[in-house]
């Protein structure tokens, strides 16, 4: 009982605050925290491997306080409470990477403790990889670094959107790249299995199917391939769902500028490159290999159905 | 005057030739026949010579008879001696011409023969005169009587020489006969070529007047046929414009039946769009209503989530603790069981395992936590009640609309349902008079302070908000300022902010009619709401009410009615 994880919970609610350490003491170290100013000072004393705070609180929001926590310790697992939307902010904090799930407040004792036992296991993972990185390569970031120009080119795989929209949005981007395009989801899981994608670009509207199942459904298949949502629907519960599901790279809504895409597109051509060279940095991966996923949805089921009907045509046709 | 000189030129000439003609005419003639007269004269006096040489010697003859006889001479005598004057007169006259005792003794001008021959005739008359003369004189001049050989010797001279003088006197009368009638011949001519040539210039003339009229005439004729043509003209044209003008008439008949139309219509569509207009108004301000109220909503929401979620927290884990003292229950009442039945083996065993239980409860502290969890989620319970009991003072739902209310309470209670609101951005500084009331519509009032107070909030974009609301009585009115230290309205914006539908939110963020029915609202209290602001430094709004509304009933009545107004709307 010694070795019990530090968690770190952070609410201006008190109340909720010795609620919640009530519940969670018997298998955790909980330390709690009114504010962010006071949650800062705690990690930087403590090796907190999960924190829990809420958005809405005076001085600090939430996910400024975890894009804060992730600088000063990157492998600390962020988990956001959130009372009711606050939309801005949910998309500035998917983008800015600061958050691996968002929980919706009130929250069952037994779901947050799954979320937080979650987070303690991937962090534990992502130690000891990093460890095993250290004593196996000590200096491979370094070469990786240097290697980059070598690389061969990054595949784009853009699914939803017009020839002619892509070859503007492509327009700036200064890494090599080969574009496949597809406008149907039979067609994207095709170009999958023929060709392995470093950056999935996708829309969320595909009529029947639920774009974050189809992410889902990629990414569970192909847990390297960096995904980038472009789309139109501005929509709070997307976007949380896109990080909780999918832990999408980027949510990005049009319109947008070239120059900004073609940086997101270099940023996750870069990120493709160190989940191929470091698996253990692929926080999905991680998570789904120590808490598979329940039971698919119908939808996401019918999904990966068409994958692997896609694939076993591929398979049928190579032959 | 000089075209007209020109255009008259003809006729004056014309005119001007006849007075001359005519003229020239008349003073020859008029000299002719002065002439002629004294011609006439002439002739008649050289006639008369005739009688009176005749008559001399007739004298003579009655002299020598008278004297023969011995009668007195004196008759015959004066006779001869005016016969001889006035003979001797008119010869002299025919010669030299002089004044003359003429026909009935009256005084003529007597002029000269001219003719040559009759010259001749009077030299010879002459001749023969002065020796008569002479012995003539000697006859008159002799008294009482005559001597006789005078008298012979006149007798004599009388009868050698009459005769010859009565020739001369007739070849004379006969020249000057000849003469005049050579004169009037030529009177005549005159007088003849003067009216042939008076007449001929008339003949000019009336020729000259009459081409003239004729081309005045054919000019006049082309004149007014010109005129008639543009009298044409003009009449097709007027009739033209008149056709024109009806066709005009009938279509601004026409224009004025359809606008007459049109104007019926226009007021059906300004009725309609009247309608459409409060609808829409109406539909605003239900939508800012909404608005209001789902901005409330979500507060309320945060504010009922946070206790929720910890009572929710504080139960499923004394679910948790429950089975662990269910399970102490179960197994103290084995152990009772043990004891009751003697059951020795069973009994050490409950009381070991008891005993293990109780151990990890202790050392947990579970009774502890079940404590405070009770009384932790009765304090959240307590909020969630004072939250919906508050919801109820602010809507006011179950008290009389229009009654005198604490408008601290009403304050407080806004400040709890914008608590989620304000919370995150300021700090509340309440500076309350001792005790503030007024005879107001609380639940219009509160929705005026909420919209305040959220503003207020809205505001403030530092981490030092302050929002400060004071209260007063003043010269009998509630005066309620309240202040927060955020961004400021810029002035441009400061006279506008009551306003119907202004607003500086993005579109759909805001419908720009919060302050305009908070306005409005105030003004329905007879009172009055204005605003200060600094950019930079903060902004304050200050409403005054009065404490005691007018007591006379229409006041009273216009206050409900319009009151009501607002409630529709």
């Amino acid at each position: 009982m010694s070795a019990l994880s530090n968690i770190l919970l952070v609410d201006d609610e008190p109340l909720l605050l010795s609620s919640l350490s009530r519940v969670l003491r018997l298998h955790y170290t909980v330390f709690t925290a009114e504010n962010g100013v006071q949650a800062l000072d705690i990690i930087q004393r403590n090796k907190i491997k999960v924190i829990v705070s809420d958005q809405r609180m005076p001085g600090m929001l939430g996910h400024e306080l975890l894009g804060k926590v992730k600088d000063i310790s990157p492998n600390t697992v962020r988990l956001l409470l959130t009372g009711y939307s606050d939309l801005d902010a949910i998309l500035n904090s998917v983008n800015a990477g600061q958050i691996f799930r968002y929980i919706n407040k009130p929250c069952s004792v037994e779901k947050l403790r799954e979320m937080i036992e979650l987070g303690v296991q991937i962090h534990d993972r992502i130690v000891a990889m990093q460890n095993d990185s250290k004593t196996a390569a000590p200096a491979k970031s370094a070469t990786d670094q240097a290697k980059t120009e070598a690389e061969p080119p990054a595949t784009l795989l853009f699914v939803g959107y017009t020839p002619a929209e892509i070859q503007k949005l492509t327009s700036k981007i200064n890494v090599r790249f080969i574009v496949e395009h597809a406008t149907t989801l039979d067609e994207a899981f095709a170009a999958l299995n023929r060709v392995s994608v470093s950056v999935l670009i996708s829309d969320l509207n595909f009529g029947e199917h639920d774009g974050i199942d189809f992410l889902n459904t990629v990414k569970k298949e192909f847990p390297h391939t960096v995904t980038v949502i472009l789309t139109d629907i501005v929509d709070a519960t997307m976007a949380i769902r896109s990080i909780n599901e999918v832990q999408v790279f980027r949510y990005i809504t049009k319109p947008v500028s070239e120059e900004s895409f073609a940086r997101t597109i270099e940023e996750a051509a870069k990120k493709h490159r160190t989940y191929q060279a470091t698996p253990h940095q692929n926080i999905k991966l991680t998570a789904e290999t120590i808490s598979p996923d329940q039971a698919f949805q119908t939808s996401a089921e019918k999904l990966r159905a068409k994958l692997v009907a896609a694939r076993i045509a591929l398979t049928k046709s190579r032959s | 005057m000089l075209g007209n000189l020109q255009k008259y030129r003809e006729i004056i000439i014309s005119v001007a030739l006849f007075l001359i003609l005519d003229l020239s005419v008349l003073v020859v003639s008029s000299i002719t026949t002065g002439q002629l007269e004294s011609d006439a004269v002439a002739v008649n006096l050289a006639s008369r010579q005739r009688e009176l040489s005749q008559r001399i010697v007739k004298t003579l003859l009655q002299i020598q008879i008278a004297q023969n006889a011995g009668h007195s001479i004196e008759g015959p005598q004066n006779e001869l001696a005016t016969t001889f004057k006035i003979f001797d007169e008119t010869i002299e006259g025919l010669r030299d011409g002089r004044l003359v005792t003429g026909g009935d003794y009256k005084t003529v001008m007597l002029i000269p023969v001219e003719t040559d021959s009759a010259k001749v005739y009077l030299e010879r008359a002459f001749l023969i005169w002065n020796p008569f003369k002479e012995k003539l004189f000697r006859v008159i001049a002799a008294k009482n009587t005559v001597p006789q050989e005078d008298l012979q010797d006149a007798v004599e001279y009388a009868s050698n020489n009459n005769l010859l003088l009565l020739d001369l006197m007739n070849f004379i009368t006969s020249e000057a006969e000849k003469k005049l009638s050579d004169k009037s011949n030529t009177l005549r001519t005159i007088q003849i070529t003067g009216i042939i040539a008076a007449l001929i210039n008339f003949f000019i003339l009336l020729f000259h007047f009459i081409r003239k009229l004729r081309s005045q005439d054919a000019e006049i004729t082309r004149y007014s046929e010109n005129l008639e043509k543009m009298v044409d003209i003009r009449t097709r044209e007027l009739r033209t414009a008149q056709e024109q003008l009806r066709a005009t008439n009938i279509s601004l008949e026409k224009a004025k039946y359809e606008l007459e139309i049109l104007n019926s219509q226009l007021e059906q569509k300004v009725e309609e769009r009247t309608a459409e207009l409060k609808n829409t108004q109406t539909q605003l301000i239900q939508s800012e209503k909404m608005a209001a109220l789902g901005q409330m909503v979500a507060g309320l929401a945060h504010e009922v989530n946070t206790p929720l979620a910890f009572v929710k927290t504080n139960l499923e884990g004394m679910s948790e603790f429950q089975k662990e003292i269910f399970a102490i229950l179960e197994e103290s009442n084995k152990l009772c069981e043990s004891l009751k039945n003697d059951d020795i083996e069973n009994l050490d065993k409950h009381l070991v395992r008891l005993a293990e239980m109780q151990e990890r409860v202790n050392q947990a502290n579970t009774m502890q936590d079940i404590s405070d969890m009770l009384r932790e989620s009765l304090t959240g319970m307590d909020r969630i009640q004072e939250l919906v009991i508050n919801l109820k003072n602010f809507s006011r739902l179950d008290e009389a609309e229009y009654k005198y209310a604490d408008i601290h309470a009403g304050i407080d209670s806004t400040l709890l349902i914008a608590n989620n609101i304000i919370k995150n951005k300021a700090r509340v500084v309440k500076e309350y008079a001792p005790k503030l009331y007024a005879e107001c519509y609380p639940a219009q009032l509160n929705q005026v302070f909420l919209n305040l107070i959220t503003n207020a909030a809205q505001a403030i974009e530092h981490n030092d908000g302050e929002i400060k609301i004071k209260t007063s009585i003043e010269d009998g009115y509630a005066v309620i300022r309240v202040s927060d230290n955020g961004k400021g309205i810029p002035k441009e914006h400061l006279n506008r902010i009551f306003e119907p539908f202004f607003t500086t939110k993005p579109v759909g963020q805001g419908t720009g009619l919060g302050l305009s029915i908070c306005y409005q609202i105030i003004e329905k209290h007879f009172g009055v709401m204005h605003v200060e602001s600094q950019v930079g430094v903060g902004t304050t709004f200050t409403i005054k009410i009065p404490v005691k509304q007018k007591r006379d009933g229409a006041t009273t009545k216009s206050i409900r009615s319009r009151a009501s107004d607002l409630q529709i709307a």
